[in-house]
């Protein structure tokens, strides 16, 4: 079975540092085949950040992905340009809570919340998703702590977890 | 070992490993980072040169000193390198000599989505195209072992989904290096009595690539008894496997030029019905069709953008295999996002200060201002290549005044990294052919769009040692540019007033804004 993952953003969310952390966990702590590719460029400047993971036991050939099980947006807007992407049992993981249309598939996390009540910076919001996510995938138990160094950071990914 | 790796980081490992000694390049997405890369090991020496023709200039010279060399751009800059590599064909080189073009299918960071691989057979030059991390590092060896064995420059070519992606990849090599001595041949200096006869050689030279193609891991066949036989190369294998899995015989071409006739011709007599999936040009259909052998290529698939596993399924009316999510309606409220320069950056004051001079015509270039055109700015009108800023509005300043309209202003405008890649002769013929443009050199000290490296005007090297820094007033001065003013582009006052005196003047401006990159600021 593969997962399909798709990170999305904006320049300056934090994704690609996102999705680096995770694969590279997934790479050194399992046994995994794992392919991830990232779109950016001119796209710091505040435009679409986008990596694309897939990770699995089988073989892995398209570092494209066709049909997507998790769609996870640092920014909070953006998954929905990626929509038509995702499998029929997807699910949607995203930062903050301004949808008017939230339904059950989507999974919304109150960040400002949860960085104000534990004097984090703003910038380890990217990590409090990702704690979120791998507690979904059920990946908590990987050594993620030898591989986010920064304490900020690491509080924010424990936070997310809880 | 172990690592997971971008392509552009195989490379540079591969480079690394097989005995690389000499790099050189000029940052462009999606290349970069192989130069970054390269530039981290110890034991070898990697440099930005101020262009991509002077960076394989300088590698074709450690090439016939007899080191391995290696040369890394993006699609465009191949073509500003274009001149010494159809000659470097010719005289064929010493030490291994590897030119990695990075080309951009879909658009995602250039002006076009050029097909470099027409180089290949334009220039002569056999090419390699990778399909995931591994090969990219595989096929540094092999770009280097065939290199010296035909005594010819080897291309590779990534595109954007092989650069930025990562995989897995098995290193089992250790690097050794070689020394070949310098031989002074005839050869290196392609006179036409010499290069008419190199031409002969040249030909025999990629006849005899393509017949001793199995001596060489330059194809791959997957026979898998099927009715349906694809050609493909580099990512569009993944995409081909992804869709097709074992249900179609496969042949991957590790190179996709020259290719062998029988090799085709073999795996074309296994299936019934043949097919080429490839990015952009037909290619390779073009190279089968030319053997006298029938396929179906881009009569199905697109000859525009990058493709995708999707693409491909659709294009052979394939049922997908996947249901979606049944949210629609969510598509239709996004927003495409704008392209913003940085908080903070004096881009930002002065694109919106010029955008309330209508009147003036903008040539500007590539760079972070690429990004002056559009909303919230919608300031530039022109921008084509590298270095083209200043040339255009040359040429329009010109046509006004060859039509009565030189009342009308045009004003060049592109940065520091583009102003020593090629903009310094664009600069000189308005000098010399004497026209009145207002030229705007944007000196943030840092190639900023491809990352913060370091230019000739920095004074510092890739591999982070002192260089003295190149002054570009002085060097304004020193081309007898009498009307140049240094301004502070973070002062709203400063920038009026420049462009205010620069309009005032009937002759040649050029204004140098002096404001540091903010990112390179908090470096």
């Amino acid at each position: 079975m593969i997962t399909n993952i798709l990170f999305c953003g904006k320049g300056g969310n934090g994704v690609l540092y996102a999705s680096s952390i995770f694969c590279t966990v997934l790479f050194e702590s399992t046994n995994y085949k794992i392919i991830s590719s990232d779109i950016h460029g001119i796209s710091r400047r505040g435009g679409s950040v986008l990596s694309e993971v897939r990770y699995g036991t089988e073989p892995i050939y398209s570092p494209v992905i066709e049909c997507v099980n998790y769609i996870v947006d640092f920014d909070g807007n953006e998954y929905k340009q990626y929509i038509n992407r995702l499998s029929s049992n997807g699910k949607i993981l995203k930062a903050f809570n301004n949808d008017t249309d939230i339904s059950n598939e989507i999974i919304c996390i109150d960040l400002l919340s949860k960085i104000k009540g534990h004097n984090l910076p703003l910038k380890t919001s990217n990590m409090i998703i990702l704690g979120y996510f791998v507690k979904v995938l059920g990946l908590a138990n990987l050594p993620w702590e030898n591989f986010i160094t920064d304490e900020y950071n690491y509080l924010a990914f424990l936070l997310g977890i809880k | 070992m172990r690592k997971f790796l971008t392509g552009n980081e195989a490379i540079a490992y591969g480079f690394f490993i097989y005995g690389g000694l000499f790099a050189s390049g000029y940052p462009g997405t999606p290349s970069t980072e192989i130069l970054e890369n390269i530039a981290t090991f110890k034991d070898l020496y990697a440099e930005w040169a101020p262009n991509e023709k002077v960076a394989v200039e300088s590698a074709i010279g450690a090439s016939y000193a007899g080191i391995r060399s290696l040369v890394a751009m993006k699609h465009v800059g191949v073509n500003v390198a274009s001149d010494p590599i159809f000659t470097l064909s010719y005289t064929g080189i010493n030490g291994g000599l590897v030119i990695i073009t990075a080309d951009d299918p879909g658009i995602y960071s250039s002006q076009n989505e050029q097909d470099n691989r027409n180089y290949s057979k334009f220039a002569k030059v056999p090419m390699l195209e990778p399909a995931n991390s591994q090969e990219c590092f595989d096929f540094m060896k092999l770009a280097f072992t065939m290199s010296e064995f035909y005594k010819t420059p080897i291309f590779i070519r990534l595109t954007t989904r092989i650069c930025h992606s990562k995989s897995i990849v098995y290193i089992n090599d250790t690097r050794k290096t070689n020394f070949l001595p310098i031989y002074k041949e005839n050869r290196f200096d392609p006179i036409p009595k010499i290069s008419r006869k190199l031409h002969v050689y040249l030909e025999q030279k990629l006849l005899d690539i393509s017949k001793n193609f199995n001596n060489y891991p330059l194809a791959m066949e997957e026979n898998n008894n099927s009715d349906i036989g694809i050609i493909t190369s580099g990512v569009c294998y993944n995409y081909v496997k992804e869709v097709f899995g074992n249900s179609a015989s496969i042949l991957k071409l590790n190179m996709i030029y020259p290719i062998s006739y029988s090799t085709i011709k073999h795996f074309s007599s296994v299936v019934k019905n043949l097919y080429v999936v490839e990015e952009l040009d037909p290619f390779i259909e073009e190279q089968v069709f030319a053997f006298g052998i029938n396929c179906v290529g881009k009569k199905i698939i697109p000859k525009v953008l990058d493709l995708t596993p999707q693409i491909i399924r659709q294009s052979f009316n394939l049922t997908s295999p996947y249901s979606f999510w049944d949210k629609s309606d969510y598509q239709t409220s996004i927003k495409s996002n704008l392209q913003v320069f940085c908080k903070g950056c004096f881009y930002n004051t002065f694109f919106k200060i010029l955008s309330n001079y209508p009147d003036l015509i903008i040539s500007s270039d590539i760079g972070c201002y690429s990004m002056s055109g559009g909303e919230p700015y919608n300031a530039k009108d022109i921008a084509i290549c590298m270095g083209g800023g200043f040339s255009i509005a040359h040429g329009i300043q010109k046509a006004l005044s060859i039509k009565n309209s030189s009342s009308k202003r045009v004003i060049g405008i592109m940065g520091d990294s583009t102003f020593f890649h090629s903009g310094i002769t664009s600069l000189i013929n308005v000098i010399y052919n004497k026209s009145n443009p207002i030229l705007v050199i944007l000196d943030n000290k840092s190639t900023s769009m491809t990352g913060l490296q370091d230019n000739p005007g920095t004074g510092k090297t890739l591999e982070k040692e002192y260089s003295k820094a190149i002054n570009i007033f002085k060097l304004l001065k020193a081309l007898n540019v009498e009307n140049v003013r240094e301004f502070d582009p973070f002062s709203t006052v400063e920038i009026i007033s420049s462009l205010e005196w620069a309009i005032s003047q009937k002759s040649l401006v050029v204004l140098i804004a002096k404001g540091k990159c903010i990112l390179k600021g908090r470096e």
